[in-house]
């Protein structure tokens, strides 16, 4: 018995050896062949077992299987050894310069003023307010006289005109619609109208062309502080949490009482800046209440209905919000510029 | 408007600084826009009496002076020229830094030590001059603070007055304003016009013709009146509120201007022809040469106020020349009259002539303010220029505006405001608003002050009440009403989803301005055959903003132009925006999607060759907007527009409706625009596939069995277009034959010329079982049958 525990011992260090050497999976191959194969030297090991006297063939067989066990545990490390070191290679080979830049996609930019535009109308469909939208090419009609803003009315130089011909023009501000939803609409109403209006103005803070959102709100008992309400709501989520908000009063002929909404300056939080020319305070928004005289025009009655209305320029809250110092940056279509936001 | 915190303060007690001031008035609805401290930079500069002037030992420009400031006696040394020993000047101490900036140190100026500096105007941040040191009156105290002396111990607001409140264009104004936001009394301005008479005048007759655009007209004669300078106390508050000095009289009307918020004009009366004042219309083709020094054409709807000859004012706008003040001039006739806001609104819009007088009557004057102006400009030229005021004043009127009453309820105040106002407060309101007001039960009535043009309903007076209560005491609440989703109309939907499907194919959004230059537009529309009717913009700030765009290529192309100028190596961007036009005479706005790109598809990189953008990445864009609005029937077809270049052009249609037009600019056009590299851009209408858009999604099962590919190569003629390929393709069987898509395409090489190479791939599946190979071999075949029967192509199998 102890000649064939040897000679195991001896096979089994010869394996070990011949795996150790073994530079492939190939040769690994080999080695489990010649002795863990079909006619392999551990195999006939077992064959031989029947032979054995039967007082000796456990701890014999028991060799036989340890053996077997070991040369199979080498295959399977020495596999394990020659994968890592063809991965550690193949991983070399394939390693990339990380620093190198991604493949890029160029994402295009949606224009900064509709970005503005699409927050401040997100803030107010949030509050229930659907998005109506108006003609451009207007009459003076509905851009003023149904505003009650009369022919031969001062109120008129507030807004500098473009005129078409007859009585078309260009509308000023964006409140025409207000009218126009009223028109075919009954209360309870509650509409932001965006949309471009048109001035003749052109300076770094004023632009032909801009941008207006125009709301409203109209049921019965609306009242001033539902007014104040309302618009704190949008200062704050539009400019942030800690924003401060002023009321003060202004005119508009389309409404009364009128406001004008300050908010504390983005820029210096209200300590005074050269943006807020030292006030602390910056004008964003005209509100108030809407007159009587325009519900006589959309033949509403302002003893039933009251309600409030309110506008603001998209361009100048985009100035403060971006830090653009000269309106015509947003017509100019600069690439450079428009990739920035 | 500009006002002085010293002026103010002749008519109100003020106890608030100058900047609580202006934000008293701000949050009253008066806005304050700038608050200017005239003495800024003036600490340390007080009045100086040169003692001694003697030569600069080393400089021959240069004097050395002697100046007694009071304390103490300091050696100056100097560069000007223009004063002698005994006069006073200003002079800054060390340690004063003037408006300009300059820091006043004792210097050492050529051996000699300077322990100041003598000052001009300029350096004083009092206007130009600077010819030389400011000469003071010998009446000033030397050693007295200079701002006391020139008045600089004020500050100036400008405020922005609304329409709505001309009775606070105005010193007086204002102060009633501020009584009643500090709620302190008014003092009653000088010159009581107790005891004064209309009656007959020695020197002329006035007479109104058109009582309805001039309900009172009233004029004073002084004669005997010495024309000259203003007291330097009179220059100095027309100075500070924007008014250049001209002469005493002419100073005295602007002064109760701004003072009274009334016009006043004074005409010399030895040049009023035949002792007779007329107030008319204006003949047709009569004319005024006004005293601004520019002769204007008149019309029959513009009141004049005449004399027997001729017109010598235009009413409540500008006096003429022909009577105008002089150095010669004797005797006065002042004029204060209430002209109605209209016709002095139209001659000063018709005029293009907006002077501080029709300004404040077309926005509305006091009707019974014309008294107090007039005697007290009468007043101040009797004290100020000698004269005599004849006794009686004349006056001409007809029916003058009456004072309005006005109800307010109580429960609708506290109702549309959203507060609680007691019943006291509101008294109390009332009251400091110096409203007269009659309770009566829940009513309270009001009547109006004639100076407040802006009262006339009941809404006013609650605009009143909150501004006096306080905005900021107003609640701040929210509204109850029912919860409803904020809906969007259907064309922003549509908007919203094609600008997101854009930007993600890289392409950036532009806004430009929709009027554009009207040479540009009839270049487009003729070059390509389209006939529309402009909308012009009849007012336009520039020729290149003179009519509404019918297209948005235009600006597209000149934004581009631009980039490309910039040197933007790739340029992507679209815009979505209204082209105008008339439409059987009704103006019609239709919105587009416009597309534009030039230079790279790809940019050179570590990873990928460069490449140029092409007609495919155009399209390709086109395809995705309408894709992801659902848009199914579209289709392509080969166009002729001559904006674009032959053969590289391609309507799109959806449905029967052509929906825009793609392609690759005329190279002429591109010129036009200096764009040298090929641009292509497209147009389409937003109307057209917003109707035909699915934005409802669906799902559909995934394919429970195989997709089998087989792919096909043929070698037909070069003008054979893919689309009738994949058209004839699909035919056979559309159920089972899923897709056809051209993989390569190529010509030249082995080809026979004026052939090309067209590979297709072609999926077939079935959704009730896996295609046997038997069923595609069958299909295949049919579709080499097909191809070959239609187009006498050679195929390849791959």
């Amino acid at each position: 018995m102890q000649e064939i525990i040897e000679k195991l011992a001896s096979v089994r260090e010869e394996a070990m050896s011949a795996l150790k050497a073994a530079p492939s999976v190939d040769e690994i191959e080999k080695v489990r062949v010649k002795y863990l194969g079909k006619k392999g030297a551990v195999t006939e090991f077992l064959k031989s077992l029947g032979a054995v006297d039967p007082s000796v063939k456990p701890a014999v067989g028991k060799a036989v299987n340890e053996a077997r066990d070991a040369i199979s545990r080498g295959i399977d490390g020495r596999h394990s050894e020659l994968k890592r070191a063809e991965d550690d290679l193949r991983f070399k080979a394939e390693s990339v310069d990380v620093t190198l830049s991604g493949r890029r996609t160029v994402l295009g930019k949606r224009h900064p003023l509709n970005r503005v535009m699409e927050e401040v109308l997100g803030v107010f469909t949030r509050m229930g307010f659907a998005v109506r939208e108006g003609p451009e090419i207007e009459t003076e009609y509905y851009n003023f006289e149904a505003l009650n803003i009369p022919k031969l009315h001062p109120a008129r130089d507030m807004q500098d005109t473009f005129y078409v011909k007859d009585d078309l023009l260009l509308r000023t501000h964006t409140s025409p619609v207000q009218i126009r939803v009223m028109e075919s609409m009954r209360p309870p109403l509650r509409v932001v109208a965006p949309g471009k209006v048109y001035r003749r103005d052109a300076d770094v803070t004023h632009s032909p062309m801009f941008h207006q959102v125009e709301g409203f709100m109209v049921d019965e008992h609306i009242t001033f502080a539902d007014l104040k309400g309302v618009l704190t709501v949008f200062c704050r989520a539009m400019f942030g949490a800690e924003t401060k908000v002023r009321f003060r009063p202004s005119f508009f002929p389309f409404t009364e009482p009128s406001a004008e909404v300050d908010i504390s300056c983005v820029i210096c939080s209200g300590k005074g800046c050269r943006v807020c020319k030292s006030t602390g305070w910056l004008e964003i928004l005209g509100s108030g209440m809407i007159h009587p005289e325009v519900f006589r025009h959309v033949k509403y009655d302002s003893e039933k209905y009251s309600g409030f209305a309110f506008g603001m320029g998209i361009e100048r809250i985009a100035m403060l919000k971006y830090g653009v110092n000269d309106i015509r940056l947003f017509f100019e279509n600069d690439v450079r510029f428009l990739e920035q936001f | 408007m500009l006002v002085t915190y010293n002026w103010l303060r002749e008519f109100v007690d003020i106890t608030h600084s100058p900047r609580e001031l202006a934000d008293i008035l701000t949050m009253g609805g008066l806005e304050v826009e700038s608050v200017e401290m005239l003495g800024a930079g003036l600490d340390h500069v007080v009045v100086g009496g040169i003692v001694k002037i003697e030569k600069h030992p080393n400089a021959d420009r240069l004097t050395v002076c002697q100046v007694d400031v009071g304390k103490e006696l300091l050696t100056i040394v100097c560069g000007a020229k223009n004063m002698a020993e005994g006069d006073h000047v200003p002079v800054a101490q060390i340690g004063a830094v003037l408006p300009n900036g300059t820091k006043i140190e004792k210097t050492v100026l050529r051996g000699v030590t300077s322990h100041g500096m003598m000052c001009s105007s300029r350096e004083l941040g009092m206007g130009e001059e600077h010819s030389g040191l400011l000469i003071l009156s010998k009446e000033t105290k030397v050693g007295d603070d200079i701002r006391k002396v020139l008045g600089l111990d004020d500050t100036v607001f400008s405020i922005g007055v609304t329409p709505n409140r001309p009775d606070c264009l105005s010193v007086i104004g204002v102060a009633r304003e501020i009584a009643s936001l500090t709620g302190v009394p008014l003092r009653k301005p000088q010159g009581a016009t107790a005891g004064r008479k209309a009656g007959e005048s020695a020197h002329l007759i006035v007479s109104v013709q058109n009582k309805s655009l001039c309900p009172c007209y009233t004029g004073q004669v002084i004669t005997g009146v010495n024309i000259g300078p203003s007291p330097e106390w009179m220059k100095r508050r027309l100075q500070h509120v924007g008014l250049r000095s001209i002469n005493n009289v002419v100073d005295i009307t602007n002064y109760v201007l701004f003072e009274c918020g009334h016009p006043i004009h004074a005409f010399d009366a030895g040049l009023i022809a035949g002792k007779q004042i007329l107030i008319r219309n204006a003949r047709q083709g009569e004319k005024l040469s006004t005293l601004d020094g520019v002769l204007r054409e008149l019309d029959p709807e513009m009141l004049v106020i005449a004399d027997a000859d001729r017109a010598i004012a235009l009413a409540g706008v500008m006096g003429g020349a022909n009577t105008e003040i002089s150095d010669a001039t004797t005797a006065v006739f002042l004029e204060s009259a209430y002209f109605m806001p209209e016709t002095v609104r139209r001659t000063s819009k018709r005029l293009g002539l907006q002077t501080d007088s029709s300004y404040r009557f077309e926005r509305g004057v006091d009707p019974y303010g014309v008294h107090a102006a007039l005697h007290r400009a009468a007043g101040l030229i009797r004290e100020l220029c000698g004269g005599a005021v004849e006794d009686a004043f004349v006056e001409d009127r007809g029916e003058m505006p009456q004072p309005r009453k006005i109800a307010l309820r109580y429960a609708r105040l506290n109702r549309m405001l959203g507060t609680e106002i007691g019943r006291n407060d509101l008294k109390n309101i009332l009251n400091v608003l110096q409203l007269p007001v009659q309770e009566s039960g829940d009513v309270y009535t009001v009547s109006a002050p004639t100076y407040r043009v802006d009262l006339e309903q009941e809404i006013d007076l609650i605009e009143e009440v909150a501004r006096v209560f306080g905005y900021r005491n107003i609640p701040v609440a929210l509204p109850e009403a029912p919860i409803t989703a904020g809906e969007t109309d259907l064309a922003k939907s549509v908007r919203d989803i094609v600008k997101g499907v854009c930007a993600a194919q890289g392409l950036h959004e532009i806004v430009t301005y929709s009027f554009v230059d009207r040479g540009a537009v009839s270049y487009l529309d003729s070059l390509r055959g389209i006939d529309r009717t402009l909308v012009p913009v009849s007012n336009p700030i520039s020729d290149e903003q003179n009519v509404m765009r019918t297209s948005l290529v235009h600006s597209m192309l000149k934004a581009i132009a631009h980039n490309r100028n910039m040197g933007a190596a790739s340029v992507k961007f679209f815009e979505t925006g209204k082209s105008y036009r008339f439409l059987h005479g009704a103006p019609a706005e239709q919105e587009e999607i416009c597309v534009g790109m030039t230079g790279l598809e790809t940019g050179k990189e570590w990873y990928n060759v460069e490449s140029e953008l092409d007609f495919f990445t155009l399209k390709g864009v086109f395809e995705a907007v309408t894709g992801a609005l659902g848009v199914t029937e579209c289709r392509w077809h080969e166009h002729q527009d001559r904006l674009f270049q032959p053969g590289s052009c391609a309507a799109l249609y959806v449905g029967d409706e052509c929906a825009g037009v793609i392609g690759k600019v005329h190279p002429d056009v591109s010129a036009r625009y200096e764009i040298k590299k090929a641009v292509f851009a497209g147009e389409c209408r937003m109307d057209v596939i917003a109707r035909h858009a699915k934005l409802a999604k669906g799902y559909r099962e995934l394919p429970k069995y195989p997709t089998v590919k087989r792919d096909i190569a043929l070698v037909v003629d070069e003008g054979c277009k893919a689309g009738a390929v994949v058209e004839l393709v699909k035919g056979i069987d559309a159920g089972l034959i899923r897709s056809v898509s051209l993989f390569d395409v190529f010509k030249g090489g082995k080809l026979p010329e004026h052939k090309k190479s067209m590979a297709f791939r072609i999926c077939f599946r079935s959704d009730e079982r896996t295609l046997t190979d038997a069923e595609v071999a069958e299909l295949h075949d049919r579709i080499v049958g097909l191809l070959k029967k239609e187009l006498q192509c050679d195929i390849r199998e791959i």
